[in-house]
């Protein structure tokens, strides 16, 4: 609201400038720079905010994970991540979806069950993360209960090791977070494309920091290696749904086929 | 026996008979017993008469079987080794069929392509056969059909050919299929000598530009199992490739396949030869001509964006969603001043072929899209260049997408890429990127047509969402096609402000589109429930613009089958829309045809046969290529043109069946039921088909009533009576 708010204000203060309106911005009418602003355009970092349970288990590991990722990557996120419901229309503002959860939650109604499908079928792309870093927690059969519902037909299956989204970024990156409860991820095929992307390792968790930068969730049993698999992974989940399978195109598949083969050649003895 | 019809006249005259009848019993005079009884036998008469007698005769009838002679009338049977075979077949007619008659009862049939009822004079009156085909399994069926009702499993089929069958469906099937004994006299010498046969070219209709096709030649040998015969490939007479295959027993087909990769588009003339023995019987059969349709491959398109982003995504989507496109793409996934904590092998990056790309690759790519891309942390200026002769000389397209990495914002002023776009741009620094959301309000233009009911195209642009941000454009530049414009901002000429503009560069088109958040499209109209295909169709039909595909052209043209048979009609179809894409039933639509022999036919009128298409039929007379030129006008306005071609093949083997086919006639003859024989040893099926005779009992009518004789005897009954009154006083 406070947003909206401030929103309207600059806009209003813009359009009323003395000797200067939207008509007649042209050359040297607002040269210069860039601006940070002008860059955060890509990516909005959207949580889905639903009824009981717990729909936020790791509330600061976005705010930790954006200097990483900017760090790395030319995604332009927004510093400031965002909660959508489904009882509105903001849901179709955001492509990419993350739904996380450590426990049972309320059932979707009817019309937020409609908005979620019409949100897979414009194109959206979910990213779901156990948070109990456990198979079959609450939290695990309240997502299959819901999606059971929207994609009645297709079922969840393991994402293949040769998926694009281990190859968008890092060069696949192992199924982790601050557990390893499985060592995969699942997925849901729909409008060729993975729309739904599962993880039971509570991913989210393992970004977690304090305001140190240490980590705040111990990861077992790998460690620290592990937390590092965990921010590979998550980077590659983002890029995925913002990219897609570009990095299948055959003009990257010699170079990535060449980078397997070096990862996965043994140390040699000197 | 005598059979009566009732009539209520005899009832009348019964009356009369009875009344008369008890008058004589009344009279007592001789006399008028007498007149009075003539009179009652003249009503008995007439009453018999009215009653209509037949007689019925029951007899035993004795009838000839039919036989039905279907005589091949196509060219090879013109041809001649050591005989002339139709010179045969009319020996056959005059002599040993002659004998038949007095078995059978006999029917001609004259086949080629279709069947025709003919009598023996006109086959012995035909000197030379001409017809194109030879489908024997088309005339059994049709003989079939043409016997059917009267005595359909009675009688037999006498098969005269040379066998050499090469239209139509299968003869051994239709010959199980008769009903009847099919019994065949085979027409033309045997083969003796050695002879190979190029029997069919396998080979796709349509190939692909710079992809590899494969053709195969299926031959047959007689009598030169073991032997090896040499294969050549030739395009427009030039010998691509030769190999040597072995040749096995007369029955097995060899395949030799050539692999070929063209690298025009357009049709490809071929020939393939089994390069002929000095001793073969016929050379003619070594040799086939074929032509194949090269087309340009998949659309190409290489996409380059300045970062990740869902309108890449998006736009990947739809791409990929269409078979007729291929993408390959680069993101800059990592901006330069990021810092990579691991070893490279780490990662998934891979160096961008700048040199490659602009300086070489590009030519193999149909579109290259440029989406919030700024050139210059990767690409020589000079290097930009390239992209002039790209699009106004090789006829490539280009895009750029909006973003604060793109036009004046992406560093282009000043650089060979201002020249190309449609719309003037601004400085870097001094061109804004507006984040303000705004609407793109649409030109009428056939690629902003989201639906073809208007007012639901209207509805869906009413309703799609606003895009976030755009590059402000100083103005469009003239000869620029605007499709699309901000629904308040003005450019420096005062016109609304371009967002989406277009033009024809040179050979090239170009699309400059200032935002890069369509993907809001997509997710906002699946979010009403409308569904996201509009979006998807935007896009389909700006690339498709773009490459100049046919689907977004106002008047098509097309034959109905890519390759015709010398000798059928080719069936012209032309397909006519008005400016807004809609069916055009009204436009007045002529063709032209250009002959193979490079004559123009006179133009004439194509009828409209609804759905926009109007169509009419050519014959397709030579073997060759048909380019058919068809205009449209409505009233004084010319509403376009558009060419097509269509292929048609010499017509069979028509021309060098010298020989007989002896081993399809047999199975002909065993499938049926029925016998083979040589025609120069007709006596023998003569002797071998023993006739049919049908006995039956047929009941004759012969009516009574009808006779003279009745007509007679009246009189006679009449005139004695009148005689009787005369001598008696009673008149």
């Amino acid at each position: 609201m406070k947003k909206t708010f401030l929103a309207a204000a600059l806009l209003f203060l813009a359009l009323n400038i003395p000797g200067r309106d939207l008509n007649a911005a042209g050359p040297g009418s607002m040269g210069g720079k860039k601006t940070n602003e002008e860059r955060l355009e890509n990516f909005v970092f959207v949580q889905l905010k639903y009824s009981g349970g717990n729909w936020d288990p790791n509330p600061s590991a976005w705010d930790c994970f954006y200097p990483f990722l900017t760090g790395i990557t030319n995604i332009h996120p927004e510093k400031m991540k965002r909660a959508v419901e489904l009882n509105n229309m903001d849901v179709f503002e955001h492509p990419f979806l993350i739904i996380t959860g450590d426990s049972e939650f309320t059932p979707f109604s009817a019309p937020e069950q409609e908005k979620l499908k019409r949100f897979f079928d414009g194109g959206g792309i979910c990213f779901i993360d156990d948070a109990g870093g456990t198979l079959r927690s609450g939290f695990d059969r309240s997502i299959r209960r819901e999606l059971k519902k929207l994609f009645p037909v297709q079922e969840f299956a393991k994402i293949s090791p040769e998926h694009a989204l281990f190859f968008a970024f890092h060069l696949t990156p192992a199924v982790a977070g601050t557990r390893v409860a499985a060592g995969y991820l699942e997925g849901i095929e729909y409008n060729n494309q993975t729309t739904v992307i599962y993880s039971h390792n509570d991913l989210l968790g393992a970004l977690v920091t304090d305001r140190f930068g240490t980590p705040v969730k111990k990861c077992a049993p790998g460690g620290e290696v592990q937390r590092g698999e965990a921010r590979k992974l998550m980077v590659n989940i983002l890029m995925y749904g913002l990219t897609g399978t570009y990095k299948l195109d055959a003009i990257h598949r010699e170079q990535i086929i060449n980078r397997l083969k070096i990862k996965k050649a043994p140390d040699v003895k000197e | 026996m005598i059979n009566f019809s009732f009539t209520y006249w005899a009832l009348i005259f019964t009356l009369a008979a009875a009344g008369s009848a008890w008058l004589l019993l009344k009279y007592y005079d001789k006399r008028k017993k007498t007149i009075t009884a003539l009179r009652i036998l003249l009503y008995l008469l007439l009453i018999f008469l009215l009653l209509q007698p037949v007689l019925v005769k029951t007899v035993k009838s004795i009838k000839k079987a039919p036989l039905a002679v279907i005589v091949d009338v196509s060219k090879s049977m013109n041809l001649k080794y050591s005989f002339h075979k139709y010179s045969r077949v009319k020996n056959l007619i005059k002599g040993p069929l002659e004998k038949l008659r007095e078995s059978f009862e006999i029917s001609y049939y004259a086949f080629s392509s279709g069947l025709t009822r003919v009598t023996r004079e006109e086959l012995l009156e035909l000197d030379e056969p001409k017809g194109e085909f030879t489908d024997i399994g088309g005339a059994l069926n049709r003989v079939k059909e043409a016997d059917t009702g009267s005595r359909p499993n009675n009688g037999a089929l006498l098969l005269v050919t040379d066998g050499n069958h090469n239209s139509g469906p299968d003869p051994v099937e239709a010959a199980k299929s008769a009903g009847k004994p099919v019994f065949v006299a085979g027409v033309g010498d045997l083969k003796k000598g050695i002879d190979v046969e190029l029997k069919s070219v396998q080979a796709a209709e349509l190939a692909f530009r710079n992809i590899k096709s494969t053709f195969t030649a299926v031959l047959t040998g007689f009598n030169a199992e073991g032997r090896t015969v040499r294969v050549t490939l030739k395009k427009d007479g030039r010998e691509l490739e030769s190999k040597t295959v072995v040749l096995g027993s007369a029955e097995k087909e060899i395949k030799c396949s050539f692999e070929y990769t063209p690298r025009e588009a357009g049709l490809l003339k071929f020939e393939l030869t089994a390069v002929p023995f000095d001793n073969e019987l016929n050379r003619q059969n070594n040799r086939r001509e074929f032509s194949v349709q090269v087309l340009k491959e998949k659309i190409r398109l290489l996409y380059i964006s300045g970062s990740p982003n869902y309108e890449y995504r998006f736009l990947r989507q739809v791409l990929k969603n269409n078979p007729n496109y291929e993408v390959v793409s680069f993101i800059i996934i990592r901006g330069q001043e990021d810092i990579l904590p691991l070893p490279d092998p780490e990662y998934t990056l891979i160096p961008f072929p700048v040199y490659d790309i602009f300086n070489k690759e590009i030519y193999n790519y149909d579109v290259l899209v440029l989406e919030n891309f700024s050139y210059r942390a990767f690409i020589p200026p000079e290097f930009l260049k390239n992209l002039n002769d790209y699009i106004e000389k090789a006829g490539g397209s280009f895009v750029m997408l909006g973003g604060p990495d793109a036009f004046g914002s992406g560093g282009y002023k000043n650089t060979a890429v201002e020249n190309i776009l449609p719309v003037e741009i601004y400085d870097a620094g001094v061109e804004l990127f507006i984040k303000e959301p705004f609407r793109v309000k649409p030109a009428g233009h056939p690629v902003n047509i989201l639906s073809e009911v208007k007012s639901e195209n209207e509805e869906i642009w009413e309703h799609l969402p606003e895009l976030k941000g755009f590059n402000r454009f100083a103005k469009a530049k003239p000869g620029a096609v605007i499709l699309g414009t901000h629904p308040v901002l003005k450019g420096e000429n005062g016109k609304p402000l371009p967002i989406t503009a277009v033009w024809q560069k040179g050979k090239g088109r170009v699309l400059a589109m200032a935002a890069n958040s369509t993907w809001r499209w997509s997710m906002w109209l699946a979010g009403t429930g409308r569904g996201n295909y509009p979006y998807g169709r935007y896009w389909q039909q700006l690339f498709n613009w773009l490459v100049n595909a046919p689907d977004l052209k106002q008047i098509t043209v097309a034959p109905e089958k890519a390759v015709y048979r010398q000798g059928e009609e080719i069936l012209v179809q032309a397909t006519v829309l008005d400016e807004f894409y809609r069916y055009e039933e009204t436009a007045a639509v002529s063709l032209t045809v250009q002959e193979p022999n490079g004559k123009t036919q006179a133009a004439n009128s194509l009828m409209y046969s609804g759905n926009g298409i109007y169509e009419t039929t050519i014959p397709a007379e030579k073997p060759g290529r048909y380019i058919l030129n068809v205009t449209a006008e409505k009233g004084a306005k010319h509403l376009g043109a558009a060419s097509n071609f269509v292929t048609v093949n010499a017509a069979t083997s028509e021309e060098y069946d010298i020989f007989q086919n002896e081993k399809v006639l047999k199975e002909i003859a065993a499938v049926s039921g029925g016998s083979y024989c040589d025609s120069g040893n007709m006596e023998e099926l003569v002797r071998v088909q023993k006739p049919v005779r049908e006995e039956s009992t047929v009941q004759i009518k012969e009516p009574l009533y009808d006779s003279p004789l009745f007509f007679i005897l009246i009189v006679l009954l009449l005139t004695v009576e009148w005689y009787l009154r005369r001598i008696s006083g009673f008149l």
